[in-house]
């Protein structure tokens, strides 16, 4: 049944995503060819598109996952909740459909990206013979690095965290919406979803940051040292958080009144 | 409720149509009536309403029923012409009470009835 | 099939359902019949799980409401629950998917009793035909529970009898359907009893055939009486 609900959740919100991957490209070429390296300074060319290709990403992933969570809500709620699925369930599957659009997005982010810097380098080649040398030296010296080993080390080491913070992070999303569905709130449900979202979010965050004082990540030149301790530690704070929320989430459903 | 009326019970009225499509021949001894679902929809009733006025039909002995087939007029001539009699008797009874009282006498109430027919016979 | 006991639903200043109890058995089509507010629509959603907290006691089937209940009804609410980019073949999918008893002949014959297109989406269908949509997927299913909430609600009579046809042509003597309605004096004849839900309580669960003896009127005459205020 889980498998079945996350097909029909990524069924229903596919088509809404993939207009706004390929306006994130089409943004990525545009830009490309439209950054002029002579009259704008130079880091310009890298700081506008990285930053906004990514708050164009970071949109379009808060929009997808709200109305993936609202259609648990709206009219769409009565055929939702009415299916022979558990709670447990359903909310899962939203997470993990959050899950895969966070990643896609945060994928099409890193090929918008690539088109961006790669298509704007072939179209200003002269700029790369001017700096030629310099370029040289970098590459040798990150080939010397093993850099690639390294970069693809540091993606396998992060990818828990990335999955726990991403069942956190929704897990926070979901107790803010069943909360402003439930008999407690009558008005102004997006106001005080937000502050619920902002709040908890401020207090863990803070926790967090007062209990687990030393980054567990340092890098040090081209070696990365890693605290296993303190990442796991933040890992399982995380884990915690996360299904502390999740129960909440569930606990809230039972007192839930459906909106027309 | 279009076709029933809302003081007798709906089953009761059931009862009534089928029989009077027995007695008027329409539907004759050893057809088959259709089936409950059939007059449930056309009726636009519960089929639980038509199965009460089907059993109390069998119960009556004018309808039978085979398993698996389905419920057929009973061949019985004689409950047939003695229900057909009762019917008449009542509407008959009804008219002539009427018209005794409005003191008409028995041949103008016959010719009466002869023209009807006649008027009647012409439209259909 | 369907026990409720003792059942109420509070809040702070009414009594959505003040100690309901009744039982209903298979083969039955049953109205649940009263004005706007008078609980009906809690009691559905209490029966579906979609409101959890709630005095007293409800098996279905012997069961407590949850994942297996969920299983058994196939439920008709007053909105459209499809998605507006939705059409019959996206919808079938997902019923194909979610429930075991869904029958797609059924589903296929009832689309062209309903006339509706199974390539068309939702967002271009008049009000009409979403609801004609909605009840064929519902009635497609061969549940053990069909709860039709106000199916015929503000529809011509045209579509009415439609409704009713689909729903007598689906009958059978394992299922029960439970039809809530405020409007009685078209459909009174096809319910073998009614349950009349007054301010959250029950006045009446009787057989129709009886009431209509015992008070020599039809059951929208007498519903307009008791609920006379």
């Amino acid at each position: 049944m889980l498998i079945k609900l996350i097909k029909h959740d990524l069924i229903a919100s596919y088509r809404d995503l993939l207009p706004m991957y390929a306006g994130l490209i089409l943004f990525a070429i545009v830009g490309a060819i439209s950054l002029n390296p002579e009259v704008e300074w130079l880091i310009f060319v890298f700081i506008v598109p990285f930053f906004g290709l990514l708050i164009a990403s970071a949109v379009i992933s808060v929009q997808t996952i709200i109305r993936l969570i609202n259609r648990l809500y709206t009219h769409e709620g009565y055929l939702s909740h009415v299916l022979p699925a558990s709670d447990i369930e359903l909310f899962l599957a939203k997470i993990i459909t959050a899950g895969i659009w966070t990643t896609t997005t945060f994928l099409s982010y890193v090929i918008s990206l690539s088109i961006f810097v790669g298509l704007w380098s072939f179209l200003h080649q002269d700029y790369f013979v001017l700096y030629q040398t310099e370029i040289k030296q970098v590459l040798a010296y990150l080939q010397e690095q093993n850099a690639l080993v390294l970069f693809a080390r540091m993606v396998l080491i992060s990818l828990p965290q990335y999955l726990v913070n991403i069942f956190y992070g929704m897990s926070l999303v979901l107790v803010a919406f069943s909360f402003v569905n439930t008999s407690y709130v009558k008005a102004n449900k997006v106001f005080i979803g937000l502050m619920v979202y902002i709040l908890i979010n401020f207090v863990i965050e803070n926790l967090n940051s007062n209990l687990l004082q030393d980054w567990f990540v340092t890098v040090d030149r081209m070696q990365v040292n890693i605290n296993w301790m303190m990442y796991g530690l933040d890992f399982v704070y995380y884990l915690v958080a996360g299904l502390g929320l999740f129960s909440l989430t569930l606990w809230l459903n039972r007192n839930k009144l459906e909106l027309n | 409720m279009d076709q029933f009326t809302s003081t007798q019970p709906i089953y009761l009225q059931i009862m009534d149509l089928i029989q009077r499509e027995i007695i008027s021949t329409r539907l004759k001894p050893l057809d088959q009536l259709p089936s409950v679902r059939e007059l449930a929809l056309r009726y636009q009733v519960n089929p639980n309403t038509v199965q009460r006025a089907l059993s109390e039909l069998e119960r009556i002995g004018l309808v039978k029923s085979d398993r698996t087939i389905g419920r057929f007029v009973c061949d019985a001539p004689e409950l047939i012409k003695s229900l057909r009699h009762t019917i008449v008797q009542e509407h008959v009874d009804q008219l002539t009470k009427v018209l005794v009282e409005l003191e008409v006498s028995e041949s103008e109430c016959i010719q009466a009835i002869k023209e009807a027919y006649t008027e009647r016979k012409s439209h259909d | 099939m369907i026990e409720v006991k003792n059942v109420s639903k509070r809040y702070k200043n009414t009594n959505a359902l003040d100690n309901v109890s009744f039982t209903l058995h298979a083969g039955q089509i049953v109205g649940l019949l009263g004005p706007n507010g008078s609980g009906k629509t809690t009691l559905i959603k209490i029966l579906n799980g979609l409101l959890r907290d709630f005095d007293g006691e409800i098996k279905i089937d012997g069961k407590d409401i949850g994942v297996e209940t969920k299983a058994m009804i196939s439920y008709l609410p007053d909105v459209n629950f499809f998605g507006e980019w939705m059409d019959g073949d996206h919808a079938r999918d997902l019923f194909k998917d979610m429930y075991p008893d869904f029958d797609e002949q059924r589903l296929f014959d009832l689309f062209n009793k309903l006339k509706l297109d199974p390539k068309q989406k939702l967002k271009t269908m008049s009000k009409g035909m979403k609801e004609r949509f909605h009840l064929a997927f519902v009635m497609a299913r061969k549940a053990h529970i069909y709860i039709l909430d106000e199916p015929i609600g503000g529809v011509d009579p045209a579509a009415r009898e439609l409704i009713l046809n689909t729903i007598l042509d689906n009958y059978n003597p394992d299922s029960l359907v439970i039809l809530s309605t405020h409007i009685i004096s078209e459909i009174e004849q096809i319910f073998d009893s009614v349950l009349f839900l007054k301010e959250g309580q029950l006045v009446l669960n009787d057989q129709v055939e009886e009431l209509r003896t015992k008070h020599q009127k039809s059951i929208d005459e007498l519903f307009k009486e008791v609920f006379k205020c």
